[in-house]
């Protein structure tokens, strides 16, 4: 790293606290969610190395990784790198539409949101990150972990058509930094954990580099997405388009 | 020609070598091996694939708005070699081949792509059947039962892409006609030429037309995405992909003179998720479709009617885990007569493709089959992959046909076979 991006990138993380640090009573439920999104995710267009971890009990771990574009909030082309057999599948997002390309096939192929990318990990907790667009917050209370503060917010479902039907969600009052949240499905079934871990500089702001989402129905089963070389860069609209998937292989 | 494919391999090769070894963070190259056993069930022919198989390709980028890809196939069947039960015409068209394919360059500019060189053209929603995917000629030595883009032969043409928003905008003009290949005479997967049984024919090589501006093919697409539809029509003025049976018949005997002819198509696609289930579908209309026919009268064997191929079909993942699709295939000739060979005035089928893996990715199972109810005509083949290491895979499969000799599977229930394939990606 030159020296001269140290200065810049420490301004941009004071800059970052400062301004994640507002005062928690003038912000909504809904507003926090805010605040989370942009703490997990740029707002702008990003690229970023995703690798997932599946574990499942007496089966050899799965690692798989991907090369992931993101567009605003609800545009994600997810392309598989390895394993080598899996090399050049991809997954297109467009708002709640997917695509898949396989390149044995070499066409685009509608899929449902309910198909699964890999393991325990699915399709939207790689490709759709964003709670406040799917979920409307309201605050059940504050907790004191650890000697900080969180809030703790429950999430429903505005639509049918999102990953789970239902979220608790832990976020440090100071930093609205996730902590941790629980997935339900919309019958009220808990399905999953997941842990925001390894808060590190990714694309200019301390974000959540590692997440450990563990199953809640089958012990010992999890998933770990760690995230790696985020980078904010303008992506073409034409990037997101079933059309270009072919041109991405 | 193989001849001029070796050439074409060979120079790919170079090319890709020279690039890997100075650029190595510019340019990509990958590839694949595949060793391919067929084992014939119901023959004394035993085996009939013992397939070595390389497949190279080199991606590069040249600057912000060309990229490139280059890649080959070499693949050597050793069956021909071992045993002595396929005529030298067989052995000669399917011990060996080296062929150049999808290599192009890509410009990208705004809303603006324009691929330049051997390519695919994919239209159509449909899984494991060509309905709408029309544009590219197949090489179908080996039936349907390949890959698919290895079934698709690349052809060379100017593709130019227009995409804003939610619309998207293609036309594709091929000046290189390309046709189907298929099995050779005494080959397991050669067509049968429509003769009533026990009558002797001959036939001449089908007359291919010259490659020139005339002759050339021209297509265009265009799709939009509203509400989750996606929507998308296209026509295109090509040849068809496989001769037309032109006949004679003199003092009992058969003469066919194949001709290739004008054809045009016209198509819509769509597909829609609703409540995850996803629906789609594609039609496909020929205003003017050759038909062979059974009547002797008919001075050429051949007669022209407009006619409607569609498929309708929808997918759905059970329990998480159970990837299931279903298609409703339909062929309708409105204008039918009697004397059209292998035909109905409808002509319905129904495909069901089921999908899961097990130990964490570790194996994948899957199960499709085709099935006419019509009349007993079906493929059915199970497959099961296992992934036993991240770059190396070995499956064991089957190919199973059966029906009436005149059916689409049925006329290769000879060829029912097991399939063992070991694959390596690198």
């Amino acid at each position: 790293m030159k020296p001269t991006a140290i200065p810049i990138i420490f301004c941009a993380c004071v800059a970052s606290f400062f301004f994640t640090g507002l005062p928690a009573a003038e912000l909504t439920p809904d507003e926090i969610v805010q605040k989370v999104d942009d703490v997990r995710n740029p707002e702008l267009d990003y690229t970023v190395i995703v690798s997932v971890s599946s574990y499942r009990p007496h089966n050899e771990p799965r690692i798989v990784t991907y090369d992931v574009m993101v567009k605003g909030r609800d545009r994600t082309v997810v392309k598989t790198k390895t394993p080598e057999m899996e090399r050049g599948r991809m997954l297109l997002m467009r708002d709640k539409d997917f695509w898949a390309f396989f390149p044995e096939v070499a066409k685009p192929i509608r899929i449902s949101f309910q198909e699964r990318l890999t393991g325990e990990v699915a399709n939207g907790d790689i490709a759709r990150t964003n709670f406040s667009q799917d979920y409307s917050a309201k605050l059940l209370r504050s907790e004191r972990i650890e000697d900080k503060d969180y809030y703790v917010l429950e999430l429903t479902a505005k639509a049918d058509d999102v990953t789970y039907g239902k979220a608790v969600l832990w976020v440090a009052q100071e930093t609205n930094w996730p902590l941790k949240a629980e997935f339900y499905a919309a019958s009220g079934r808990f399905l999953k954990t997941c842990l925001y871990e390894n808060y590190a500089l990714l694309a200019g702001r301390m974000r959540p580099s590692r997440l450990v989402m563990t199953d809640a129905l089958v012990k010992n089963q999890y998933s770990v997405i760690e995230y790696e070389q985020m980078q904010t860069t303008e992506l073409p609209e034409k990037y997101f388009t079933k059309e270009y998937l072919k041109k991405m292989d | 020609m193989k001849g001029k494919n070796t050439i074409f391999f060979l120079v790919l090769f170079v090319f890709c070598f020279y690039l890997s070894s100075g650029h190595a963070a510019e340019y990509q190259l990958h590839g694949t091996t595949r060793t391919e056993i067929a084992y014939r069930l119901p023959s004394t022919e035993k085996f009939t694939k013992l397939r070595n198989q390389l497949l190279l390709n080199e991606t590069g980028t040249l600057s912000d708005q060309l990229r490139f890809k280059a890649s080959g196939r070499f693949f050597y069947d050793a069956v021909y070699d071992i045993f002595d039960y396929y005529p030298r015409n067989v052995r000669s068209d399917q011990r060996w081949d080296a062929e150049l394919r999808d290599t192009y360059v890509d410009y990208s500019g705004g809303p603006w792509d324009v691929r330049l060189g051997k390519q695919q053209v994919v239209w159509g929603e449909a899984v494991g059947l060509f309905c709408a995917d029309v544009v590219n000629a197949k090489d179908l030595r080996e039936y349907v039962l390949p890959d698919f883009d290895l079934i698709r032969i690349p052809e060379w043409m100017v593709n130019v892409e227009y995409s804003k928003k939610n619309f998207y905008s293609q036309f594709i003009w091929i000046p290189v006609l390309q046709f189907n290949k298929s099995g050779v005479a005494n080959a397991p997967f050669a067509f049968p030429y429509p003769v009533p049984g026990g009558s002797t024919f001959t036939a001449d090589d089908p007359s291919e037309p010259k490659n020139g501006f005339k002759n050339s093919e021209v297509g265009y697409r265009a799709s939009y995405l509203i509400n989750g539809f996606d929507l998308g029509a296209f026509y295109f003025h090509s040849w068809t992909k496989s001769p037309v049976l032109y006949r004679t018949i003199d003092a009992g005997v058969y003469h066919f003179f194949p001709q290739y002819k004008r054809l045009d198509i016209i198509g819509a696609t769509f597909s829609k998720e609703i409540n995850d289930y996803v629906i789609k579908g594609e039609c496909v209309f020929y205003p003017k479709g050759y038909f062979s026919v059974s009547d002797t009268n008919s001075p050429d064997g051949v007669v022209t009617r407009s006619f409607a191929d569609y498929i309708i079909g929808f997918d759905h993942t059970f329990f998480d885990k159970l990837n299931f699709n279903f298609q409703l295939i339909q062929r309708v000739i409105p204008h039918f007569s009697e004397y059209l060979v292998n035909e109905k005035r409808v002509n319905t089928a129904v495909s069901v493709r089921v999908s899961r893996d097990f130990l964490n990715h570790k194996v994948e199972a899957e199960f499709l089959i085709i099935e006419s109810l019509m009349r007993p005509d079906l493929l059915c083949r199970p497959k099961i992959k296992y992934n036993f290491t991240r770059s190396w895979q070995a499956s064991l499969g089957a190919d199973l046909f059966q029906g009436e000799p005149s059916g689409m599977f049925g006329e290769f229930r000879k060829n029912s076979r097991l399939t063992v394939e070991f694959i390596h990606k690198f």
